[in-house]
């Protein structure tokens, strides 16, 4: 008996501390697989403006099959002008880079490419050598509002986050594509519904240099809050939302929804400057046509997870008190939140979910004597970066840069304006808003990673452009082949 | 006309029995009048003896040979000594006897009579005895089958003068042969070219050609030890062992004796008829007679000519009559099968004293097994081959033709990737099994195979508890636990063919081994030819599992050892039943070792490169399902609890338990190259891990094991109640958990790459395609590529040895294809305006798909401005693009389907699955009989 008890305890002793404390040693390991590096050139960086706004043809402007530009767009084009490339689509020859950065403006009455030429294609891409943007203050009776968008690389494969086809909304989905070869485009429309299965999502087409305007409505009538998922087959293409708010019988508020960067469990929207808070009050209590004068965060969930969201309005100064929402958003569904009881005064937006979401904000902005006016912008969470980047300032308004760290730890932005350079302490989970000078580019170079949007106000109206850094695939590139 | 008697005794190194020889020569009632013998012994042992002899009486002689010679020539020597002087050869008889033989007294007499009697016999010759029990026939008479191999008309049987009726005979054996003198002259003897065991029945087949009588006189009789036939003489005697003395003896007899036509087209036959031969011999469970068959048929093919000269111009067409005829082979078969099977029965019980054959047991279907089987179909209800395939986690599809198949298994050059000369994965020889059980569509049987996993287990499982437990209620519910162990459960529902087939081979392999090592508390052996069945049987499953899992290797590796010692050290058949197993991994292994220089590669499960990390040993027990799969470590703990038991076993099935353990955290630890063919898609960029289900398998059965011959040793019936409810306790949320698992895989098309690429290789088309993906985070500019062959992403297509080859791991030297194609990545990614065409008509690029992995939009952009590619649009897998310039490529693999170790590998299992196959033991088939007849003069030596 004691043999067995012995047997009993030594083989049950070892197996469990075995199975209990057992845990791979991380010490055997068969060959890695080795990656070959190269450096290869890069394929010439272009990006497009989208051009004029649309309003619908016809001889009431009720036509939804056929459209027409209104008014123009004014580029502004940030070029570093590096030496060795030249800038193609400015002007009917190409601008011969000499290495001063360029910071150039050109009306647009259609859309528009700009092409770095680089016949070496060393020289590094991204904003620091090309950006751009367009802005648009509307006054038409179909509409009115400030737009202003960046200038698009062309890509296959876009989200748009923002919008609505509601009663006295038009939501148009401007598909540009630049390319010398046609393009298909099939979307995807989220609505607070979920998923549409409206006919005709598929198969769109965009002819080669041309420009192809959707209405959303056709697809997702009366639908309050509309996020599109955008891939294209063929040629690459620019995807843009171009949103107007008709409040009876005058428009009032438009602005272009840009694409959103990839979903995340934490989005940092910098850029929410509140103003004429009171006003927009007095609006909403107006009348229903109003009630959406409201700030209001847009939120959809891929996936069939709902998400367990905390949106922290925090605002730039001591005197501004933000706000908080727990919310939750239903999976495979766009859901918006009001965002009640902000003052005026500089926020920024950090979102934290369990799942990945995609998000933005609309900001709104309004007057209302004398010559009232409601204006929106649509701000979509912002791109994390810790490297240069530049974006082009227009020329008319006032602009000024919300740069956020949501880092636990203060970190230093290098601010360019022009030749000049400033260096800004921002603190930790802190935003810095930096006003811009007109017409005269600004570069944000920061030691650690930073979120940054540029708010333009133009006679009250308001837009929100975001800082990108759009780049072709070059030199270092490493490849393992199986 | 009286006769005068010679005798002539040939002796080599039986000094004992020659002593008891000569003396009974002396003692024979005829009067011998000259006795010679021929001494060709090495040892001085006889020198005394014969000396002796000498100095008896002036008619005794002795020739004393040192050289080594033949009997043949030692027995021409020395008539031809003992009748120099002798006149009147007419009158003159030679005896002819061998020094392990004992005439008895009147032995000589009564063979002169008959010589004398008639004057047309020449030869006569004695009833030959036993030497230590006189009362059985050894032999009596020789003869011949119809197919000329030799047959002794007696054989080992008890002397009731059933036989006394015998006088004319074919031929007879040359002991205590009474000869002729003068016909001795005629004949010239022996000959010289025959093989020892022909020269008998040639000489008899030779002097009837000469119009003479051989006759057997039962009265004569003579004890005759057989120490050649017995295997006891030195084995240069009978020129080999007695088995292939008596395989040449045949070749020797149809050369010289079938018409001469015949002989010849024998002769061309015998490479062929080898191969038949070992066919028939594996089918009947003879393995022991393959190596003296073949060495025998060699021989004859070789030394044909000296065969030849020993042809005559008579024919054998009226010696027929004198033939063996069918009856006496039937019976004497029956007579050998008998005398087989009550050696084994008393084998059985002498090596396993412990078992209960007598004990009644429940068979499978009576104790509900069936209805068991058809629950268990149900629950395994999501795993319904609905489609073509299985497809998902990591399922691939096969090949989709049998050939394919056939082509990709245990070739020497794997069409994959950048393509490597080293062996395919031994788990291809599984595929292949499986996918001929419908040939006509190989997917069909691999999809079937979840769906049927549980039941194929349960009833594995049933019959190895069924070796330690009579008890059903103790077999039923363990052996349920072991196919909804977690482990299990999750394999099947990722599509882990390597882990199911692994779990559903292991308990059949167990059990197999049981039944060959004649273990556990029944046994169904009742003869050496069942013995075999179970012995081949276990080679081939040892061999599935190891090709399924060689995560497991060190664990069989322990198995095999432990059943070498608990079956009283048979090592050589434990050599045997990994046979097939080396055969199928060695090459493998080796190319792992040395040539890929990765030993741990060894390890390495077949099948993709499936994201995988490595998991805790309590993880790898209890699944998933962390709630339910507690239930699996109460089963342990119950196994554990079966250790203070006094049944014998169960220790060293803790033993082996501890090893599992081990083994789990030694195959866990070692992280894997990951990439590999198809891995792109799934994204593996980092070390892949071993599935632990098959050590976690084994570790559950060997606690299953434990826990019933606990149960089964239980004197109280209340204990074994409340273990019994504890398992089915146990049993509920494992089952629970097993129908909850959501399955990865999905059933559809074959199909795994986009249509028209799939298309264009089917009619012929080796162009390859490029797959590219973005990895890494999105600000970093790392790309994987793979090159796609046709049907290169099929499951028997993919190769570990290329997964931890040069090939798939190195960068590639500079000008290398690797580094042609990496680099053309980098031109394609970065759209950057080269001349792409060289690049890709030098790797035979036709296609490039950039799958829909997260982060590739961008390359997708790139590869719409690249000019040499045409968009084909989106696919399920990404989008695609044709390359314009591919209709003028010329690429073409010249895939093979033999290889040297291929056939050697096909050779071996192919041997195993015929010795695996049962035979009747009621039926006497007639390839059982003219097995069993192939050396009819000594059944019973053949048992050892």
């Amino acid at each position: 008996m004691l043999i067995r008890v012995l047997r009993f305890v030594l083989v049950s002793g070892v197996a469990t501390a075995v199975i209990v404390l057992g845990a791979p040693l991380s010490i055997l390991s068969t060959a890695k697989v080795e990656s070959k590096i190269h450096e290869v050139s890069a394929k010439d960086l272009q990006i497009t403006c989208t051009g004029p706004a649309f309003i619908a043809g016809g001889k009431n402007q009720t036509s939804v099959s056929s459209f027409r530009r209104v008014g123009s767009a004014s580029s502004s084009i940030s070029y570093s002008a590096v030496s060795g490339t030249s800038l193609k689509g400015y002007s009917a020859k190409p601008i011969t880079g000499f290495g001063v950065r360029q910071d150039i403006f050109k009306k647009l009455s259609k859309f528009t490419s700009y092409t770095v030429l680089d016949k070496t294609g060393k020289s590094a891409q991204g904003s620091s050598l090309l950006t751009a943007n367009q802005i648009q203050l509307a006054n038409t009776k179909s509409i009115r509002g400030l737009m202003a968008a960046p200038c698009l690389r062309p890509q296959s494969e876009f989200w748009l986050v923002g919008g609505s086809t509601a009663i006295g909304r038009e939501a148009l989905l401007v598909l540009t594509n630049p390319t010398p070869i046609d393009s298909t485009v099939d979307l995807q429309i989220f609505t607070e519904n979920g998923n549409s299965t409206s006919a005709g999502l598929s198969g769109i087409a965009v002819p080669a240099n041309d420009t192809t305007v959707v209405p959303l409505s056709s697809f997702v009538l009366r639908a309050e809050s509309i996020v599109v998922h955008v891939v294209s087959r063929g040629g690459s293409i620019t995807a843009l939302i171009q949103q107007k708010a008709v409040r009876g019988n005058s428009a009032s508020g438009a602005d272009y929804i840009s694409p959103a960067p990839a979903a995340s469990t934490r989005s940092i929207l910098p850029g929410i400057l509140v103003r004429g808070s009171k006003d927009s009050s007095k609006f909403r209590a107006k009348a229903d046509k109003y009630s959406d004068v409201q700030q209001l965060l847009r939120v959809f969930v891929p996936g069939n997870k709902d998400a367990t969201i905390t949106f922290q309005v925090l605002g730039t100064t001591q005197e501004t008190f933000g706000t908080v929402l727990s919310v939750t958003a239903s999976a495979g569904k766009v859901t918006d939140f009001e965002i009640p009881g902000l003052a005026d005064g500089d926020y920024f937006g950090i979102l934290d979910s369990d799942v990945k979401v995609l998000s933005s904000v609309r900001l709104v902005r309004s007057k209302t004597i004398p010559g009232a006016y409601t204006d929106f912008a649509w701000i979509n969470a912002a791109e994390a970066f810790k490297t240069a980047r530049y974006i082009a300032v227009p020329k008319s308004g006032i602009s000024k840069l919300s740069v956020t760290n949501p880092a636990d730890k203060p970190t230093t932005v290098s601010i360019r304006i022009g030749g000049t350079t400033v260096k800004r302490t921002i603190g930790a989970g802190a935003t810095e808003v930096v006003r811009a000078t007109p017409g005269l580019s600004m570069g944000v170079i920061p030691e650690s990673d930073v979120y940054a949007n540029l708010v333009i106000d133009v006679d009250g109206r308001i837009s929100v452009l975001p800082l990108l850094d759009d780049k072709n695939i070059s030199g270092r590139v490493e490849v393992s082949v199986h | 006309m009286s006769m005068r008697v010679v005798a002539v005794v040939v002796s080599n190194d039986q000094p004992l029995y020659l002593e008891k020889n000569l003396e009974a020569l002396e003692k024979q009632s005829f009067r011998i009048e000259r006795t010679l013998v021929v001494d060709s012994s090495k040892s001085t042992e006889t020198n005394s003896i014969l000396d002796s002899f000498v100095n008896q009486s002036s008619k005794h002689a002795v020739l004393a040979i040192q050289e080594n010679a033949t009997f043949a020539e030692l027995s021409a020597l020395a008539i031809k000594q003992a009748l120099e002087g002798l006149e009147n050869l007419d009158e003159i008889a030679i005896w002819l006897v061998h020094d392990d033989s004992l005439p008895e007294v009147h032995a000589l007499a009564e063979l002169v009579r008959a010589l004398e009697l008639s004057p047309l016999v020449a030869i006569a010759s004695p009833k030959q005895l036993g030497f230590d029990n006189p009362k059985m026939i050894v032999q009596q008479g020789l003869t011949v089958t119809s197919t000329l191999k030799p047959f002794s008309l007696v054989n080992d049987e008890l002397d009731q003068k059933q036989h006394d009726w015998m006088s004319d005979v074919l031929a007879v054996t040359s002991n205590a042969m009474l000869i002729r003198a003068n016909v001795w002259a005629e004949l010239g003897g022996f000959s010289l070219v025959a093989p020892e065991l022909a020269a008998d029945v040639d000489l008899g087949i030779r002097t009837h050609q000469l119009g003479y009588r051989v006759v057997v006189v039962p009265t004569a009789r003579v004890r005759h030890a057989e120490l050649s036939l017995q295997g006891l003489r030195d084995k240069k005697w009978l020129g080999g062992s007695v088995k292939f003395a008596m395989a040449k003896a045949t070749n020797h007899l149809r050369l010289a004796h079938f018409p001469l036509f015949v002989s010849f087209l024998y002769w061309l036959a015998l490479p062929l008829l080898s191969v038949f031969q070992v066919a028939t011999l594996l089918l009947v469970k003879r393995p022991d007679r393959i190596l003296f068959t073949l060495r025998a048929n060699l021989w004859a093919f070789f030394t044909v000519r000296a065969r030849l000269r020993d042809r005559h111009r008579a024919t054998l067409k009226s010696l027929r009559p004198l033939f063996a005829t069918s009856t006496q082979i039937k019976s004497r078969t029956r007579l050998a099968f008998e005398l087989e099977e009550q050696k084994t029965n008393l084998a059985n019980f002498q090596e396993a004293p412990a078992t209960r054959s007598n004990v009644l047991q429940r068979s499978f279907a009576s104790s509900g097994g069936l209805w068991v089987m058809l629950g268990l179909l149900f629950v395994s209800f999501k795993y319904f081959p609905l489609g073509q395939a299985a497809i998902g986690g990591f399922a691939l599809p096969l090949s989709d033709t049998w050939l394919q198949l056939f082509a990709n298994t245990g070739a020497s050059y794997q069409f994959v990737g950048l393509g490597i000369a080293a062996p395919s994965d031994p788990f291809n020889w599984v595929l292949l099994f499986i996918g001929s059980l419908t040939f006509f569509a190989p997917n069909l049987a691999l999809s079937a195979v979840l769906f049927v996993a549980m039941p194929l287990a349960y009833f594995g499982a049933w019959r190895l508890l069924s070796t330690v437990t009579l008890r059903n209620s103790v077999k039923i519910p363990l052996a349920l636990i072991y196919v909804f162990f977690p482990a299990f459960v999750l394999s099947q529902s990722v599509g882990n063919y390597p882990a199911v087939l692994f779990s559903i081979t292991l308990p059949w392999l167990l059990f197999a081994l049981a039944r060959a090592g004649r273990l556990g508390v029944t046994s169904s052996i009742r003869s050496n030819a069942q013995t075999w069945s179970w012995i081949a049987a276990s080679s081939l499953l040892f061999a599935v599992a190891a090709a399924s899992a060689p995560s497991a290797l060190l664990i069989l590796v322990a198995v095999a050892v432990t059943y070498a010692v608990l079956s009283r050290g048979r090592f050589a058949t434990t050599a045997f039943i990994v046979l097939p197993a080396s055969a199928l991994l060695t090459p493998y292994l080796i190319h792992q070792a040395l040539i890929n220089q990765s030993p741990l590669g060894i390890f390495a499960d077949p099948t993709i490169s499936y994201p995988t990390k490595p998991q805790s040993v309590l993880h790898s027990i209890i699944g998933n399902d962390q709630l339910l799969g507690w239930a699996a470590i109460g089963i342990l703990a119950i196994a554990a609890f079966a250790l203070l038991s006094k049944a014998k076993g169960i220790f060293g099935l803790g033993i082996l338990a501890l090893l599992a353990l081990v083994n789990l955290i030694f195959t866990q630890s070692i992280a894997f190259t990951a990439g590999g063919t198809g891995s792109i898609f799934l994204d593996s960029t980092s070390a892949v891990f071993d599935s632990p289900a098959p050590t976690v398998m084994f570790l559950g059965l060997i606690a299953l094991l434990g826990i019933g011959i606990w149960l089964d040793s239980l004197t109280r019936i209340g204990i074994r109640r409340i273990v019994v409810g504890l398992a089915v306790a146990g049993l509920m949320p494992l089952a629970i958990s097993s129908i909850t698992t959501p399955t990865v895989i999905t059933f559809g098309e074959s199909r795994n790459l986009p249509a028209i690429f799939e298309a264009e290789s089917k009619v012929g088309n080796d162009l390859r395609m490029l797959i590219i993906s973005k990895r890494g985070e999105s600000e970093l500019q790392e790309f994987r590529a793979e090159l796609i062959r046709p049907n290169g992403l099929r499951l028997d297509s993919i190769s570990t040895a290329y997964r931890t080859s040069p090939q798939n791991i190195s960068s590639g030297a500079d000008g290398s294809v690797k580094s042609v194609i990496s680099e053309l990545v980098g031109n394609l990614v970065s759209a950057n305006g080269k001349d792409l065409v060289p690049a890709l008509k030098e790797v035979g690029i036709g296609y490039v798909l950039v799958t829909n992995n997260e982060g590739n939009a961008d390359l997708a952009v790139s590869l719409n401005s690249v000019t040499e590619l045409d968009q084909v649009g989106t696919t399920e897998f990404g989008q695609l693009w044709r390359v314009k310039a591919s209709e003028s490529f010329e690429v073409q693999d010249q895939q093979t389907y033999w290889s040297i170790t291929k056939s050697v590998q096909l050779g071996i299992l192919f041997g195993f699955i015929l010795l695996a196959l049962p035979t009747s033991r009621g039926r006497k088939s007639r390839r059982d009989v003219q097995a069993l007849n192939e050396d009819s003069f000594q059944l019973e030596q053949e048992q050892q």
